[in-house]
Formats: structure tokens, C-alpha cells, sequence
């Protein structure tokens, strides 16, 4: 045929060019420093099906979920007419129609181009009539520009059919196309002539697709599965240790990174799920999760230039402001990791001494006395002076439960009550416990998520070895932040300790009978779930089988389990200032909580989350309409007098 | 036995901490005990004017410059104590006087007591109480004479200011000193107010919630004019937009150490305490008996906060117009 | 240029201090120790020093957890790092180190002795003084910007009132420093470990030379602090009280 050589011409050049506009990130996949992502090959498949075949984050949002799984099977379904397009020219004789090219194929190719048009008129509404607030900062001409090469080679498909059929084809198997015939017919259109020109825009529109693609965020129809093959299997509630072969701790090129975490970059598809879930974003703070990646993306495609990554590319206040909520990465459809690459960054800062005066202060005090506030490790203990009974220490004798009791809750006074009264429910409950004293260190999970890995190894290497000490059972804790560390970050150094949250051990206790609780009159209550025990460490159903053993009625907020919206105070921004915060994360969420109507607690099951949400409340003023309780104080055993809960107005 | 009173001044003005310095050696003098009001500066004027409460005044003055540095200041209070055998000298804390008295001390081989706050003489002893550790401990000390102390300004009160007699002055010319001095003088900034700094202001007027809403802000800056005080306010004030960020106490806002810090209507959340507790005299006022405020004022009120500044206010403005 | 920066281990002032049985020392027990935070500033210029014109510093600590605090001296870009031997369990004596101080400063050529203008032990004077008399060298105190040029220094002191002064001075010479011109920088947990491995010298003591002192016959607490007084609801009376109090403070006007 005679366009056989005109057509391998343009697919030579056109697949030349491809390659050449994908040279910068092949380059650099290359260079890459290594990543550990090939095992466990059945486990991650499995991920690839769920996440792509079930679409299971991206039916989350069901308006952008259907419309993308509609696009999507549509492709598949018309890429049989690209191999039709292609083969039937470059290889002479080449055809599908043995297999029903020409019948149940051509049908489907029919259907599922107008289907394909329906899903790309339903993106066009979501982007230019919805315009969701995610799309902020995504690139407006990247996705016009797609829409418009998907409209050019699915109306070029069923014109060309159209014209064939109008030359006198059999058009019964394509329906749609035979009313365009009719139509074509009507224009005048010389059948042959429109067929020609209708496959050369279509063949030269895929081609152009093909080629734009690699600068382009569609990169992801190629790299989005091999991403989520890739995806990190480890613990949620597990940092990436430093790499042995990297010589300081942190990351301040691009390069530095391993191939993964730069995979991550080529495979983002700008939909600003992150962003929208962002704690930070939501503050006013100058972080959005999707530009993060997208700011390295371009960078990386730029190619070596004179700015820097950290400072540069990505400035320190983006950094800083992180909560390690993980949402972001909780709802990235190709699960993409945001925070590794952040603590990553965040160690380089340190290790240069780039930290703020709060965090400097903070991690000054943690190298030298062992906790963020600077107080004597003797005062540690203090809080169980004012208990009625003798808390055991579990360096000297052998205890059931060991009980971590981290920072905030030693001492805080604010915190110090409800760890006085989780004292005093373990004891009702006959559960043997200790605790370590002046000895217990803080966790390390908040300093290693500001990039102190130094600093983390020290205190976590301290608490291991106190632990290693002690005789116990199990370890419990009431501070989700103390129960990450333990459990997940403690196996960098071969510590595998059976962690529990207090309110697992409650809910434990309670169910076996050990603990007989004075039961409410079904008051309506909220219930916030701890970024550190829900998201992480998927601590969900135990507070909520507490609130209601305790007779309370939750009343979930909108975003609570995985979606649950962080109360600010982690990865350390709990020791920094928050300069140019518009609105703080924590009053968010109580707003979030009044707006439910009809509850008069919200319940809090973290020491930190007591604090935040306290000092939100006193902000807002509604100290009078809602009140931070942490479920230990919801739960009051029959054994005891009946304690007297803060009365509010509702 | 002879006292030595250091003072001190800048351009053409003494420090008021000076008259404090001749008002201490003076309590401890006895029958045929001298004061001696050393001073080196600019001119005697202002001191001659002031220093009527000690016998003499030896002021060492050089015209070309507005200050004397202390290493030169220290070698013309040296060449007085050889001349004058004093028993005591009396350095003010300050600056100069940190410079100075130890100075003093290495090249006598005098004993020397920082930080005082109390003496008692006992013939040709002394017992003194001096500050430590910020102010956490008292030290009460056994000094012979002779010796030099460094008195704490404010721990005695000021003498009254009054002339000396023309004859009771003996003028020492300080340019040769300055002129040989090892340390020279080469500017003297004096501050533009027009930014505040909490972190050095020595008395602060602070509001809490307690306060109530913006109109009321003006009552306590108003109470805070009359006392020469900073006003400032607490994480919730600031947030409600009612005190500028340059003016919130606490962690996230100023760390301040002033000498008067009063809180009205401040509940004192841990982040707050971080931020004032160092403060050498805390007044909290709040209705709440149990606000951790209270935890650590030196003195607490749990009036309504209004009817306190109402009633300071006027007992103020009558004290200044008497 | 050789600078020697002193660094003294000193009660952590959030600490509550009890006093020993004798009553003329504080219960040094259960305390923490940490680096005197004017001393603190004292390394800092001195590094700042270095980075801007080269220098080889010496940082001399002394008490206790004074290993560690050269550690982090060191992990900062001290060259030299030296412990000098007190006495255990007693307070830090500007006053006795003195001629200690002055003496490693000749041993080490020092140009410049840096160290923090005050610390909480120094009831018998300040540092930065005693060395410079004994030295014979010239010395200011309460240093919050240094800038050398050459042996030719310039230093900007805060007095009372946020007056500065800026003097010039020919080094060799002896500054307290207030304020170093950055904040103290922050050093990180792995180049605290990479410090760990460098070598400590050590110094002993040389007798003060200073016979005649005064002495501590008893330590007291102050009496108020925490447990305030109250003065009740009424806010007349309160008033009334508060003019008294502030006026015997002398603060009861402008």
C-alpha cells in the first residue's frame, strides 16, 4: 500500500522524539541509588489489581472515579482499533478481522467511543463547571490538551468507520458510525477522500498523544501501575532508614534520591487528593503535597540547574510545616510517598543546623534531659505521687504490662489527670503494671519525622536497652506517637516489642470482664482518631467499642478513620511556631465537631490531641458548648464512686 | 574608715542607680566614716548636683568623649583607692560595673561579693546576702574589709539627689587615661522605641482572655503607661487580632524576664508560664482560684480585673500628682 | 588567631534547687547540669569568629558532664577540646578558675578569650574581668557583636536601656559575651556521634593566687516564689496592697 512507507516514516520519528523527550527521566531512573521494591511479587500484584482494576482510592470521589474508570476501560477497549489502525498499514495484510474485527470488535469500538466521549465531557464538567478546589496549582493546559487529542482520535475513529461505511462497508455492527455516514453522506463528503483524511488524523493525533505524553502528567498511564507495584510494603508507622551507602543523613539533590521515591515524581496525575486532605494546605501554610511532587517533578525535568532542591526547589517553610498526618499518602491513587521524601529533606536541614528557634529549643532539650520541655527526668514519675497507690517500677520487678507513658503525658498538667485516671482503671482492672521512671526517654517518633535521625537512634537506642532490662509482658502506652515508635520504628534495631494502645488494652479488659464500667445515658459524643493510632497503626474500632461500653453514642464526624484530620501538633510542628497559619488545623476540626449539631464531648485519645483541641477551644471560645475528654475519663468502673463528668450546655 | 560610691553616667547624665550606690555607703557608715562619690564621665556637672549626700565627690571627667570605658574607668578607680585606702568599695551591677569590680579585685586581691542584695557591717566585717542562681538562692556571706561589693540596682533605695559643695570636689582630668586606654570608645547607640521588645522591657502589663473584648485592651494599656510598662497579651488576645504578634508572652510569641510582669486575666497555660516565669515580680489577677497563673505569681488577686485596674489606675494617678 | 572559649557546667536552671545538709551548698545530687547559656553564645562567636577570618579554637570546659559539652564543642568546629579538673561537687568559682584560665591562655597563645559574660556561680565575680586583670589584657563584658579585622577588634556591648557601645580594641584581649551575633547553631544527634571520637585533653587547676575571700556561711531560699501570696477578692484592698508593694520596689511610677 502506498502510505505503508509515509506511516513507518511518521512512527519512526514519532517514537524517536518520545524517546528523546523521555531521555532526562530515563536518565535519572537510572542513576538512581538503589530501592529494596522487588520482593513479595504475588502481594504487590495483588496491590496493582485492587488499586487499578477495583479502582478502589479512586472511587472515593465517585464523580472522578467513574469518570476515570469509564475513560479508562474505553481505552482499552479502542486500543484494538489502534492496532487496527497501525497494523493494517505498516504490516500489509494485517488484520483483526478473522477475530471479529469487523463484528463484535468493531461493536465494542462503536460503544465505547461514544462512552469515551461521555467520560471526557464528564472531566470537562468536573474541571471547568465543579472546578474542585484540589485542581488549585494542577496545570489547566496539560489537561485541555489531552482532552482535546482524546476528542481528535475518537472522533477521527468513528468518522473514519463513518466514511468507510458511507463507501459502501457493512455498518451493522457499527451503529454509530453508520449515523455519521449518513450524516457524511448529507456533507457531500467523497467517502474515499474522508476516509483517508479521517485515518490521518487519527493515526497522527495517537502519535502526537504518544509523543506528548512524556511531558505530560498521562505519563501515569504508563507508570501508574509499575508505581503501585512498587510501593512500599513496609510498616505504615516505619521511616526508611538513612541508606548505609549514603554518606549523611539527609537529601539535598534530586538525585540523591532512590529510584522509587524519583518514580514518584513521574508518576504523579496532579488530582490534588493530597492537597485537599492536607493539614497544612488547610492551615494556609506554604505546603501542598501535590505541588511538593510536582516543584521536583519539574525540577527533574529540567535537568541539573544551579537551585538547590531544599531551599530551592522546595523551601524550608514547605517543609517544616508537614504534620506527618500521612492523609496524603493515605489517599494517593498511585501511592505516591510524600513523606519520606519530606523527612528526607528535613534531615539535611538539621544536619546543617537550618531548624527554628522552637525546634532547636526542643531538640536541644530531648539531646540533653531526654524530653522536649526541658524538665529534670526525675520529675518524670511525679504525676503518681498524687495516686492513691504505689506505681511498680519495672526495673526492679517484673511487671504484666510495662507502661511507656511518653512526654506529654508524664508531664503536662493537663495530660497528668488522665494519666492518673488510666492508672487508676488498669488498677480497678487487676492489671499488673510498671512503669520505668526517670529512665523512659522520649520516643523518638516526632524527632525522627523532623529528620533528627542521630538524635532518634540515641533516645530510641536508651528506651530499648531500659526495656531489654525489664521483665513484662506486653507494652502499653497512651500516646499513639510513643506506640508508632515502639512498635515500627524500634525494629531498625531488631526491637520487636508487642505494643498496645491503652484503649486496645481497655476494650481487651472490658470484654473479658475485668473491668465493670458505670454505664451513661446514651449522651451524644464525637470521637477524633488519632493520626498516629488510626491512620498508621489502624487503631479504629477499640475507642469506639470504649465509647460505647461506656454508654455514649458516637456521633462520627465527617472525616474520621483513615480520612481523619490531624490536630497539627505532629512531626514535630508541636515545637514550632505557627507563624502564618490562617486557620489552625485544631480549630478546623472543632468546628468540624460543632457543626455536627448535637454532641457535647469530643473525645480524644491522645495525649497530645488533649492539648491542641484544649487550647482550640479556649481560642474559638466554645469552652461552654464542647469539651476535650479523653475516653479514660468517659470510662468510670462500678467499683468506684460515680465521678461527676463536666456538665455542658447543648 | 573610708567608703568608695561608684556612679556612673553617659553624655551629661547620671545613672539614677548612682544615688543608690552613695545612699548603701552611706547606711554603713559610722561616726568619722567618709563617703566618697567616685565618678568618671563627660563632665560633674549633673554629678556635683546630685551627690550632696557624701562627703566628697572625686570626679574624673574627659570633655572628648561621651562615655569612659570601663578599663578606663577601672585604672582612675584604681589610682583613687591607692590614693584613698578605702575599706569598701560599692560597684553598681551593671555594665560598667561588671567590668569594673572584678578588675578591681584581681589587681588588689580584694575580696569581692556579687550580686547584693543586703549589708550588715559588724565593725570591720561584713555580712552580706547576695543573689545566686538567678535569683533562686540567697547567699549570706562573711566579707573582711577591706573589700568591694557589687550592689544590685533597686536593692537600696535612692539617696536624695541634692549639690555638694565646690569644696568637698576634687576634679581629676581624665584625658591622659583615655587617651592611653587599651579599650576606645568608637560610637553610642541609644535605641529607636519606636519597635517594641518585649524581651528587654523591665515591666510588662499582660492580658489574658479574662480581658473580654478589644475595647477593654486600652483600659490595661492605659494601667500599663502609668507603671512604664510594656502592655502585652496571652495566645488568645493576639489571636483575636486585639495586641499585635510583637506583643503575645509566651512560647510561641516573646520570652520576656522583665522586673514587673502583671498578669490580668491570664489563666497561664504551660506554653504561657514558658514564656513569663522567669519574671522577677509576678502579679496575677484572675477570678479563677485555681488558674495555674497563680502556681507562679509572687502575689495573686482573684478580684474582678476591672474593678483592680479602675482602683490602681486612680491610686496611681494620685500618687504621681502628689 | 587562637581563641580560647571557656565553658562552665552549671545547675540546669529548671531545676528546683534544695540545699545540702550543711546549709552552705546547694543538694548537687539530683541536679542536671548544662552548659551556661552566656558560655553557650561565648562558642558561638567564637566559631562565627573562625568562619569569618579563620581561627584555631580551643573550647577549655569545666564541671560536670563537661565530656559531653566539648563533644558538642567539637561537633560545632572547636579544633581543641580540654576538661579542666575542679573540685567534684562544687560550685563553679569565676573567681579560683581565673588563674587557671589565664594560665592555658598563654600555654595555648591565645589571642582572644571568649567566655560568657556571667553564670549563676560567679557570686565572687565575673569571669571574663579576672582573667583580663590577671592577664594584664584589656576586657569587656556583655559583648553582643564581635567583628575582628586583623588583631583589631570591635565590639559592641549592650548597656541598661538598649544603649550599645561599640568599642575598638587591639586583641590579645578578654570579652564577656552577652549575645552572640546568631543564635547558638543547632548540632545534629550524627555529628554528635561523629564528635564523640575526638580526643579530650586534660588541664589541672592552678591555685587561684587570690588569698583573701569572702565566704558562704548559709544558703537560703528566697521566700516567695511559687507559693505566692494571695491578696484575696477584694479588688480595693488588693489595689492598695499593690501600691505598696510596687512603691517598695520603687516601681510604683513611670
Amino acid at each position: 500500500m502506498a502510505s505503508t512507507l509515509p506511516l513507518w516514516i511518521l512512527v519512526i520519528t514519532a517514537l524517536a522524539l518520545t524517546a528523546w523527550r523521555s531521555r532526562r527521566y530515563a536518565a535519572a531512573l537510572a542513576n538512581a541509588p538503589a530501592a529494596a521494591r522487588f520482593n513479595r511479587p504475588m502481594l504487590r500484584l495483588q496491590g496493582v489489581m485492587v488499586a487499578i482494576g477495583m479502582h478502589r482510592k479512586m472511587l472515593r470521589k465517585p464523580l472522578s472515579g467513574v469518570l476515570h474508570a469509564i475513560i479508562f476501560i474505553s481505552f482499552f477497549v479502542l486500543f484494538t482499533a489502534t492496532i487496527d489502525a497501525f497494523g493494517s498499514r505498516l504490516f500489509p495484510g494485517f488484520s483483526l478481522a478473522p477475530v471479529g474485527g469487523e463484528t463484535w470488535i468493531a461493536a465494542l469500538q462503536d460503544v465505547f467511543s461514544v462512552l469515551m466521549l461521555t467520560g471526557v465531557g464528564l472531566a470537562l464538567y468536573q474541571r471547568y463547571v465543579l472546578r474542585p478546589a484540589r485542581f488549585d496549582g494542577s496545570s489547566g493546559s496539560d489537561a485541555a490538551i489531552i482532552y482535546v487529542l482524546i476528542v481528535l482520535i475518537v472522533a477521527s475513529l468513528l468518522l473514519e468507520a463513518a466514511a468507510r461505511i458511507a463507501g459502501g462497508t457493512d455498518g451493522s455492527w457499527r451503529p454509530v458510525a453508520s449515523v455519521l455516514a449518513g450524516l457524511l453522506d448529507r456533507a457531500g463528503m467523497s467517502a474515499h477522500a474522508g476516509e483517508e483524511l479521517f485515518y490521518w488524523v487519527h493515526v497522527g493525533a495517537i502519535l502526537a498523544f504518544l509523543v506528548y505524553i512524556p511531558g505530560s502528567k498521562h505519563r501515569h498511564m504508563f507508570l501508574a501501575a509499575p508505581n503501585i507495584y512498587f510501593r512500599n510494603l513496609e510498616p505504615r508507622g516505619l521511616v526508611p532508614a538513612v541508606p548505609e551507602a549514603r554518606e549523611v543523613p539527609g537529601i539535598d539533590s534530586l538525585g540523591q534520591f532512590d529510584w522509587k521515591q524519583q518514580l514518584d515524581l513521574l508518576s504523579c496525575t496532579e488530582c490534588g487528593r493530597c492537597q485537599a486532605v492536607c493539614p497544612a494546605y488547610a492551615a494556609g501554610l506554604p505546603l501542598s503535597p501535590k505541588l511538593l511532587i510536582t516543584d521536583m517533578r519539574d525540577a527533574l525535568a529540567a535537568g541539573p540547574s544551579a537551585a538547590p532542591l531544599v531551599g530551592g526547589v522546595i523551601s524550608e517553610e514547605t517543609l517544616w510545616a508537614c504534620t506527618t498526618c500521612r492523609a496524603c499518602m493515605e489517599v494517593c491513587p498511585v501511592e505516591i510517598e510524600h513523606l519520606p521524601k519530606i523527612i528526607d529533606m528535613r534531615r539535611h536541614l538539621v544536619d546543617e543546623g537550618l531548624v527554628s528557634p522552637g525546634l532547636q529549643e526542643a531538640l536541644s532539650n530531648l539531646t540533653r534531659l531526654g524530653n522536649s520541655m526541658g524538665k529534670p527526668s526525675k520529675m518524670r514519675s511525679r504525676w503518681t505521687k498524687e495516686l492513691g497507690f504505689p506505681v511498680k517500677d519495672a526495673r526492679e520487678q517484673p511487671v504484666d504490662v510495662l507502661w511507656f507513658v511518653g512526654d506529654y503525658a508524664s508531664y503536662d498538667p493537663r495530660v497528668q489527670e488522665i494519666t492518673r485516671r488510666v492508672a487508676e482503671l488498669l488498677t480497678a482492672a487487676g492489671v499488673d503494671f510498671g512503669i520505668l521512671f526517670d529512665a523512659e526517654r522520649n520516643s523518638g517518633n516526632d524527632v525522627r519525622r523532623a529528620g533528627e535521625e542521630g538524635l532518634f537512634e540515641t533516645l530510641a537506642q536508651s528506651n530499648i536497652d531500659e526495656i531489654n532490662a525489664c521483665r513484662f509482658n506486653r507494652i502499653m502506652t497512651t500516646d499513639p506517637h510513643s506506640l508508632n515508635a515502639l512498635k515500627n520504628d524500634y525494629r531498625h534495631f531488631g526491637a520487636a516489642f508487642e505494643v498496645l494502645h491503652y484503649t486496645a488494652l481497655l476494650a481487651e479488659l472490658i470484654t473479658a470482664g475485668k473491668l465493670d464500667l458505670h454505664v451513661a445515658d446514651g449522651a451524644r459524643v464525637t470521637y477524633h482518631d488519632p493520626c498516629y493510632l488510626g491512620r498508621y497503626n489502624g487503631g479504629f474500632d477499640a475507642p469506639r467499642a470504649l465509647i460505647r461500653a461506656a454508654g455514649y453514642t458516637l456521633h462520627d464526624m465527617p472525616r474520621c478513620r483513615e480520612n481523619s484530620f490531624c490536630c497539627g501538633a505532629g512531626g514535630g510542628r508541636i515545637w514550632q511556631g505557627d507563624d502564618g497559619v490562617t486557620e489552625r488545623p485544631s480549630e478546623n476540626r472543632i468546628r468540624e465537631a460543632l457543626s455536627l449539631g448535637d454532641v457535647a464531648y469530643f473525645v480524644v485519645a491522645c495525649p497530645k490531641d488533649k492539648v491542641m483541641y484544649t487550647a482550640a477551644i479556649d481560642a474559638l471560645g466554645v469552652a461552654e458548648t464542647l469539651k476535650v475528654v479523653d475516653i479514660a475519663e468517659l470510662l468510670v468502673p462500678r467499683t468506684s464512686r460515680a465521678i461527676e463528668m463536666p456538665t455542658v450546655e447543648t | 574608715m573610708k567608703l568608695i560610691a561608684c556612679t556612673e553616667g553617659h553624655s551629661s547624665k547620671i545613672e539614677a542607680f548612682s544615688l543608690e550606690m552613695i545612699a548603701a555607703a552611706r547606711s554603713l557608715s559610722q561616726a568619722g566614716d567618709k563617703v566618697v562619690a567616685f565618678f568618671a564621665g563627660r563632665d560633674a556637672q549633673a554629678a556635683s548636683a546630685s551627690f550632696g549626700v557624701a562627703d566628697q565627690l572625686i570626679a574624673a571627667c574627659a570633655a572628648t568623649s561621651d562615655l569612659i570605658p570601663a578599663e578606663t574607668y577601672a585604672r582612675l578607680l584604681r589610682d583613687v583607692i591607692a590614693v584613698e585606702s578605702p575599706s569598701l568599695v560599692l560597684v553598681p551591677y551593671s555594665a560598667n560595673g561588671l567590668d569594673v569590680a572584678a578588675d578591681i579585685a584581681a589587681r588588689t586581691g580584694w575580696p569581692l561579693i556579687s550580686y547584693v542584695n543586703e549589708i550588715k557591717r559588724d565593725g570591720e566585717s561584713l555580712t552580706v546576702v547576695a543573689q545566686m542562681y538567678g535569683g533562686k538562692i540567697l547567699a549570706e556571706c562573711a566579707v573582711g574589709l577591706p573589700a568591694i561589693l557589687m550592689i544590685n540596682p533597686g536593692a537600696f533605695p535612692e539617696a536624695t539627689p541634692g549639690p555638694i559643695d565646690t569644696a568637698r570636689v576634687r576634679m581629676i582630668d581624665a584625658e591622659p587615661a583615655l587617651t592611653s586606654g587599651k579599650v576606645k570608645m568608637v560610637a553610642i547607640e541609644v535605641p529607636d522605641y519606636a519597635d517594641v521588645d518585649l524581651t528587654t522591657a523591665e515591666r510588662i502589663v499582660c492580658v489574658g482572655r479574662g480581658i473580654g473584648d478589644e475595647a477593654s485592651i486600652d483600659l490595661a494599656r492605659n494601667l500599663a503607661t502609668m507603671l512604664g510598662a510594656e502592655i502585652a497579651g496571652s495566645r488568645p488576645v493576639v489571636d483575636n487580632g486585639w495586641l499585635p504578634k510583637l506583643r503575645q508572652v509566651g512560647k510561641s510569641g516573646q520570652k520576656v524576664k522583665p522586673k514587673l510582669y502583671l498578669a490580668l486575666g491570664v489563666s497561664g497555660a504551660p506554653e504561657h508560664l514558658e514564656g513569663m516565669s522567669h519574671a522577677d515580680l509576678i502579679i496575677a489577677v484572675n477570678t479563677d482560684p485555681k488558674a495555674p497563673i497563680f502556681n507562679v505569681a509572687h502575689y495573686g488577686a482573684t478580684c474582678d480585673l476591672f474593678d483592680l485596674v479602675a482602683n490602681l489606675s486612680d491610686r496611681l494617678r494620685a500618687g504621681s500628682g502628689r | 588567631m587562637n581563641i580560647l572559649v571557656v565553658l562552665r557546667m552549671i545547675p540546669d536552671s529548671a531545676g528546683e534547687l534544695q540545699l545540702a545538709e550543711d546549709g552552705r551548698s546547694i543538694d548537687r545530687e539530683w541536679l542536671d547540669f548544662q552548659l551556661n547559656d552566656f558560655d553557650d553564645h561565648a562558642l558561638e562567636e567564637a566559631i562565627l569568629l573562625k568562619e569569618a577570618g579563620g581561627a584555631k579554637v580551643t573550647a577549655v570546659a569545666v564541671g560536670e558532664g563537661a565530656n559531653r559539652v566539648l563533644q558538642m564543642a567539637a561537633a560545632r568546629g572547636a579544633d581543641e577540646v580540654v576538661a579542666l579538673q575542679c573540685e567534684e561537687d562544687a560550685m563553679i568559682s569565676s573567681r579560683e578558675i581565673a588563674a587557671s584560665i589565664a594560665a592555658m591562655a598563654r600555654a595555648k597563645s591565645a589571642d582572644l578569650v571568649l567566655c560568657g559574660v556571667q553564670s549563676s556561680e560567679d557570686v565572687f565575680g565575673q569571669l571574663a574581668p579576672y582573667v583580663g586583670a590577671l592577664l594584664d589584657w584589656p576586657h569587656v563584658s556583655g559583648a553582643n557583636r564581635i567583628v575582628a579585622n586583623g588583631a583589631v577588634l570591635r565590639v559592641t556591648q549592650e548597656r541598661g536601656a538598649g544603649v550599645a557601645v561599640t568599642y575598638e580594641l587591639a586583641a590579645p584581649a578578654v570579652l564577656g559575651v552577652q549575645t552572640a551575633s546568631k543564635a547558638p547553631r543547632y548540632v545534629s544527634g550524627s555529628k554528635l556521634r561523629e564528635a564523640s571520637k575526638t580526643p579530650i585533653g586534660r588541664a589541672t587547676p592552678e591555685p587561684s593566687g587570690l588569698e583573701r575571700a569572702a565566704d558562704i556561711i548559709t544558703l537560703r531560699l528566697p521566700v516567695q516564689g511559687g507559693s505566692g501570696e494571695n491578696l484575696g477578692g477584694n479588688a480595693e484592698t488588693v489595689a492598695d496592697r499593690l501600691v505598696s508593694i510596687l512603691a517598695a520596689k520603687g516601681m510604683a511610677r513611670n
